[in-house]
This record gives C-alpha cells, structure tokens and sequence, in this order.
C-alpha cells in the first residue's frame, strides 16, 4: 500500500532527486567550490556595447523584462537584475548613463539599489540621477513598450539590454532598437519570443543561457551551484529520453511503466 | 525585530511550499482543505496587491517626478495620475461590479483602441525584422529562413492553393522539429523553475522578502 | 547597384505597402478558399459530440491587443456551444477578460439560452494558477458574484458545478506563452492534470509553436491557432463572420512577407557578389 497518489510516485522521485541535487551544488559552491560555466558571446558583448556608447556619446538602455519579482517568470527578472548590476558597474565607470524603464513598479527599489550600488563603488554617487535612470512607463504591457519605443526613438541608445521575461514587446523594442542604431544584446527564457529575439537582436541569449548569465556575471555561489544541479538534472532527464526511446522501440515496457507508477 | 522581518518570512515560504508540494503527492485526508484555504489566500493577497499596491506605487512614483517638475515629464505624470484615479473612481464608485456601462464604455474607447493598434504594431515591425534579418549568410538563418517561409505559407489560406505541399510540409515542421525543440527548452525552463523552488525553500530567494 | 538597393528600401514604404495590402481584401474581399486543419476539426467534433445540456467552461483569457486573433475564436466556440445548447460557465483570470467577453457576447445568437440558467459571466478572478486551481476544485472560495454583481448561489448554472469533475469539456483562450502565466497553462496543470477534463485552446498564431507539444502529447484535445483557426471554425459551423472575411488579408500579408524577405536576399547577395569581384 503506497502512500504516494497513484500515477505520481517517479514524478516524486524525480522531484525529490533534482531537488537533492540542487540543495547539493549550492552548499558545495557556498563551500568554495566553484563550478566552471562556459564564456557566452552576448556577455563578452556587453563591454563592446557599453564601449560603443562611448564613443559615440550616447546612452545605454537596460530592461529586466515583463515580469515581477514574485510571478513564475521571477528567476528571469532575477537574472536580468544580475546582468543589470555587471552593466551598470561598467557603465558608470566609464561615465556612460544608463536607464531602466520598468514595468512593475515593486521592481523600482531594487533596480535603484542597483545601479546607486555601482555608483558608490565608483566613487560618484553624486552624479546618479534616479530619475533619469529608473523610470516607469506604466503598468499595462502596451504603454510600457510604446514608451520604450519612443524612448529608443528620442534618446538614441548605443547600446539596448534587454535581458528578462518578454511579451510580445520583443519585436517591436527590437525593431525600434535597430531603427535608433543601437547595438541589441537580449535574452530570455520566454520560450514565445526566443525566435524574434534570435531573429532581430544582435546577440541572444535563450533559455537556459540567461539563468547562467545572472550566475556567470555575479559569482554568486547560490546561482553557480544551481546551474550546476540543474545541468545535472538535465542531464538525467535526457538519459530516460534516450532510453525510453530505444526501450520503446524495441517494445520494452519497462520505462513506461515506471514513469506511470 | 530583525528575525521576524529577515527571517520568518523566508521560514513560512518554505513550509508552505514543502507542504503544499506534499499533498499534491500524499493524499492526506482534509488537504484539500488546507490547499482551498492557501489558493484563496493567495487569490485575496494578489487583489489587494493588484487593487493598492500597484496603484499606490504607480502615483508615488509619478509623484515624485511631479514635485521634482521635470522638464518633458511632469506633465504626463500628472495626466498619468489623473486617469489612474479617474478610472479607479469610476470601477468603484460609478460602476460597481458591472451594473452600469461607463466602465465598459471607457474600456472600450480608451483601452482597445491604443491597446489594439500597439499590438498591431507588432506585424509592420516583424515584416521589417523578416526583410533585415532572413537572409542565407550562413546555416542556421538559411535553416530559419526557409522554416518560417514556409510555416508562412502553411498559415495563409492562400499557400494550399498556390501548392498543396506548403500545408503538408509546414505541418510536418510544427509537428516534429518544432515540438520537439520546444518540449526540449520548455524541459530547461521547467527546472530552472524547480531550481528557483529549491532556493525558495532553503531560503536563499530573499526578493520577496525584502531581502537583495 | 540597383539589386544592392532592394535590401535597402526605406521602411516606410515597406510599412505603407503592408497597410494597403491588409487593408485591401477587407474592403474588397477576394475569396480565397479556406483549409479546415485537424486541429480546428477536432475542437468541432468534440463539443458536436457532447450531449445537450452538458456543463462546458469556456474560459475567456484574453486582453484588448490580442482580441484581433482571440475575439474571433471566442465567438465562433460560443456560438457553436449555443446552437448545441450547452450550459457554458464563462471564467476570467485576465484582468480584461470579462470586458472582453461583453464584448464577444454582444450580438450573440443565444439560441434563447436564459442567463443564470444556460450561461453565466463570471468576474476576474485574481491570482493566476491559484485562482484556476480554486475556481476548479472549490469556486465558492474565489468567487461569489457573477460580473454583473448577482449572487452565484442563487443561479441553476452554478449548482450544477462542483469541480472540474462536472465539466464535460473546457475551453481556455490564451495569449501568453504557458510557462510564462499564459491563461492555458494553468488550466493544463490545474484542470487536466488534476481531473482529466478534455481541455481545448485558443491560442495566437505566434503562440502556436508553444501549444503544440501538448497537443502532440494529446494534453491538448484540439487547437485553434490566430485569426485563421476562428476562420476554419466560423466555417465549420457554418457562420463566417469577421475572421473568415479577414484571412484574405492574412494570405495576401503573407505573401508580401515572402516577397520582401526574396528582395533581401537578392540585394544581401548581390552586395556580396560585387564584393567578391572586388
């Protein structure tokens, strides 16, 4: 007599396994362990982007995305947040000004914090404007991305980050973004806008890619060790893939029957 | 104080997530009376949050930019602030819950109309991004460029009757490559999801606490 | 020089080109014919199949930008749960959902369906997944007042419904993606998963690719995809209205698309080639 609901136990030890290996990776990373993520165009792209507004003396525009900090699309909003912090050290360190039209306004403070972080780090915390860096154009999708577009289309940005949850924004502010000539570095794990993005920006990250940024860029032992256990959950994932895949061809029922235990 | 506002929300977070995560798999008598009891929680918290705090942040933002009289901007928080309580005033006051039209009918010539024609927007601008960006300058736009052209024209009705093969073919794309590339990120997204869970759980997810 | 210069045309021209061409058909219809797919066939089959006074949810999910695609659908679903005199209980968990469905409902043949007894409007109901997973296993904890203030306890519709083990098919419109909080997402998780119920979508033509792993899977029972499945379905019951007067203008777009991404390629290839002769 099984305690468990009929038809969930595998789904249960799956949980409980991807689970295990994630508790695993973070307390091994916040031990000094430090696992080794792979270098991603887009993020190498960063610096080139902020050093194009340099030179041509104009500013950058950053977005985390469409979501809240409490909603399931939160780990992207928290990823986009990541890169916003390595964006704006580097911005302000080299004196260019940055923004950061939101569309929730519970992310206000948090962005704000952000970017008057690099600003004292940078010794110049005189110079940080809230208003002009963190704005709001309201709480409807639509009159965000129309001010994003007419922000693009007035402020000229050398460079256009945007890196969190998308709706279908993507296009438009991509579009509008090539149109103002600013260099486009995205991504996302909204898997609807992934193939404008992959389409229209200059760089893209999808998926996954974007959880690993906000890891790769913040060092954070918390994230590395997560992306650690989710690759290895991943990885056991695929392994059932490919043997439930040869298991069925061959009529083997064996796999079946325990996913459906 | 600062254990009851750092720590003791991250602890009830995650009791609450391992509990409702355990009766979704153990079938304990009277759960579902716990788990009503949290989903209407959660229903109530989103509505005021939604009701109050939305609002209230959005007029304490263009507030701010109001008293501050920036130059191109006062003024649309001013006029942004006059139809949040314009509209607010009349939803609770003139038409409460339905029974009169006037929220409706605002609804209908404000919002669909500016909602309607950005969203349009959408289609002039990925026809401009198709031109720009479908070209055979390598493999995977080549690959991109033809799967969309024809995904196209399985989606015009018109494309069955210039060739019956369009249908046949962009069927095939949606059914096999596509699903299959998209159950594979949906797979990442779902335990990158889990991932957040876990951090939830063990409390090292403070945002929504007030943590950094 | 000149075939460099077709990669290079001034959008605006490319942008007044598209709004004449979508504008055309809608003036002057052409006619073109219409495919029926699978998918739109397999929704029609289901609800013809459910017996009369049956207990349906329709679950409208959708704001004003995505009313263009998903107004259509709706309309045709309903419409076709009228004629086949279902009890239709009508649930929002967009914020623009119950204004929308005033909208759709207006001018509505319902088949003189009573209201409270045939058919109810339910409010928004905040919270997302929360909110479908009580609407479906408890509504009385979410919702107590249909959209137009009346009590729901009172109504005939509502006391045949429990949960979701009462509802022979349920149908959720939805214009985000389903990991993203997209309205058919939860009613996947929430409704299928936990009862079993046949579940039908309406989804956006870009959200397609989105929807059909799970239709592929049989999560999904039947697919209606942008303005060109409300067409197939306003078809299949025999009452074209806005959508099928719209697909000429979608196919006529579409093949500007296609002609302006081979007038790309042919200026991108011949900038290349006078480079290389170079």
């Amino acid at each position: 007599m099984s305690i468990l609901i009929e038809g969930r136990s595998f789904e249960f030890l799956l949980l409980i396994l991807a689970s295990a290996f994630l508790a695993y990776y973070i307390y091994s990373a916040r031990r000094g362990y430090r696992p080794q993520i792979r270098k991603m165009a887009p993020l190498e792209a960063i610096p080139e982007a902020i050093g194009r507004s340099v030179e041509t003396g104009r500013p950058v525009l950053f977005s985390v995305g469409t979501s809240t900090l409490y909603s399931g699309g939160a780990p992207q909003t928290l990823a986009g947040l990541s890169v916003l912090g390595y964006t704006a050290n580097i911005a302000v360190e080299l004196d260019v000004k940055i923004a950061i039209p939101l569309l929730h306004p519970e992310v206000i403070p948090v962005a704000d914090e952000i970017i008057r972080q690099a600003y004292i780090t940078a010794g110049k915390v005189d110079e940080y404007d809230p208003v002009y860096s963190v704005r709001h154009y309201g709480k409807h999708t639509f009159s965000w991305t129309s001010g994003i577009l007419g922000h693009l289309q007035r402020e000229k940005p050398g460079a256009f980050i945007y890196m969190g949850s998308m709706l279908a924004d993507s296009v438009m502010v991509a579009e509008s973004g090539h149109r103002a000539g600013a260099m486009m570095i995205f991504g996302t794990a909204s898997s609807g806008q992934m193939p404008f993005i992959v389409a229209a920006a200059d760089y893209s990250l999808i998926g996954e890619e974007l959880y690993a940024a906000g890891a790769y860029l913040s060092q954070d032992p918390v994230l590395l060790g997560s992306i650690t256990g989710q690759d290895l959950t991943k990885a056991l994932i695929l392994a059932l893939i490919l043997l439930g895949t040869i298991f069925m061809t061959f009529g083997i029922d064996f796999l079946n029957n325990l996913f459906s235990m | 104080m600062t254990y009851y506002q750092k720590q003791l929300p991250l602890l009830i977070t995650g009791i609450l997530i391992v509990t409702l995560i355990f009766t979704y798999f153990v079938d304990i008598p009277g759960s579902s009376l716990y788990t009503d009891e949290l989903t209407a929680w959660a229903a109530l918290v989103g509505a005021f949050a939604i009701a109050l705090i939305g609002p209230f942040n959005l007029i304490r933002y263009h507030a701010g930019i109001i008293s501050k009289r920036e130059p191109d901007k006062w003024l649309l928080s001013v006029y942004t602030i006059a139809i949040t309580i314009i509209t607010y005033a009349v939803g609770v006051f003139i038409s409460p819950i339905g029974a009169s039209t006037t929220l409706q009918d605002m609804y209908n010539t404000l919002l669909v109309p500016c909602s309607a024609t950005i969203y349009s927007l959408t289609g002039f601008f990925i026809a401009s991004a198709a031109y720009r960006t479908f070209q055979f300058r390598n493999m995977e736009t080549s690959i991109m460029l033809l799967a969309g052209v024809l995904i196209m024209m399985k989606n015009a009705a018109v494309g069955g009757v210039i060739w019956p093969g369009f249908p046949i073919i962009g069927d095939w794309i949606m059914k096999i490559p596509n699903t299959g590339g998209f159950r594979g990120i949906m797979l990442a997204t779902t335990v990158g999801l889990i991932a957040y869970g876990v951090r939830l759980i063990l409390g090292f997810e403070k945002v929504h606490a007030g943590g950094t | 020089m000149a075939l460099e210069k077709l990669s290079d045309i001034d959008r605006r021209y490319i942008y007044l080109l598209l709004l004449v061409l979508l504008a055309y058909p809608v003036l002057f219809p052409i006619g073109l014919p219409i495919q029926i797919t699978h998918e739109a066939r397999t929704i029609y089959d289901d609800i013809e199949a459910i017996p009369e006074g049956s207990l349906v949810v329709m679950q409208m999910d959708y704001s004003a930008g995505h009313a263009a695609e998903l107004g259509p659908q709706s309309r045709a679903i309903i419409q076709h749960m009228f004629m086949k005199r279902l009890k239709i209980i009508m649930p929002c968990f967009e914020p623009e959902g119950p204004a929308q469905t005033v909208i759709t409902m207006d001018g509505m043949d319902t088949f003189d369906a009573v209201y409270g007894e045939d058919w109810v409007q339910l409010p928004y109901m905040v919270g997302g997944e929360s909110a479908v997973a009580a609407f479906a296993s408890n509504w009385p904890s979410i919702v107590t007042t249909d959209h137009f203030g009346n009590p729901l306890e009172d109504m005939p519709i509502m006391k045949l419904y429990n949960d979701a083990n009462d509802v022979v098919y349920w149908f959720a419109m939805g214009g985000g993606s389903p990991a993203g909080g997209g309205s058919y997402g939860p009613a996947i998780t929430q409704v299928v998963a936990r009862y079993g119920t046949p579940l039908g979508v309406g989804a956006l033509a870009w959200g397609a690719p989105l929807v059909y792993p799970y239709y592929e899977s049989g999560t999904i029972a039947g697919l209606l995809i942008g303005q060109r499945g409300a067409a197939e379905y306003e078809l299949l019951i025999n009452k074209p209205m806005s959508a099928v007067a719209s697909t000429d203008s979608i196919s006529i777009s579409h093949l500007y698309v296609v002609l302006l991404i081979a007038l790309g390629n042919v200026g991108y290839f011949s900038r290349k080639f006078r480079g290389e002769r170079k």
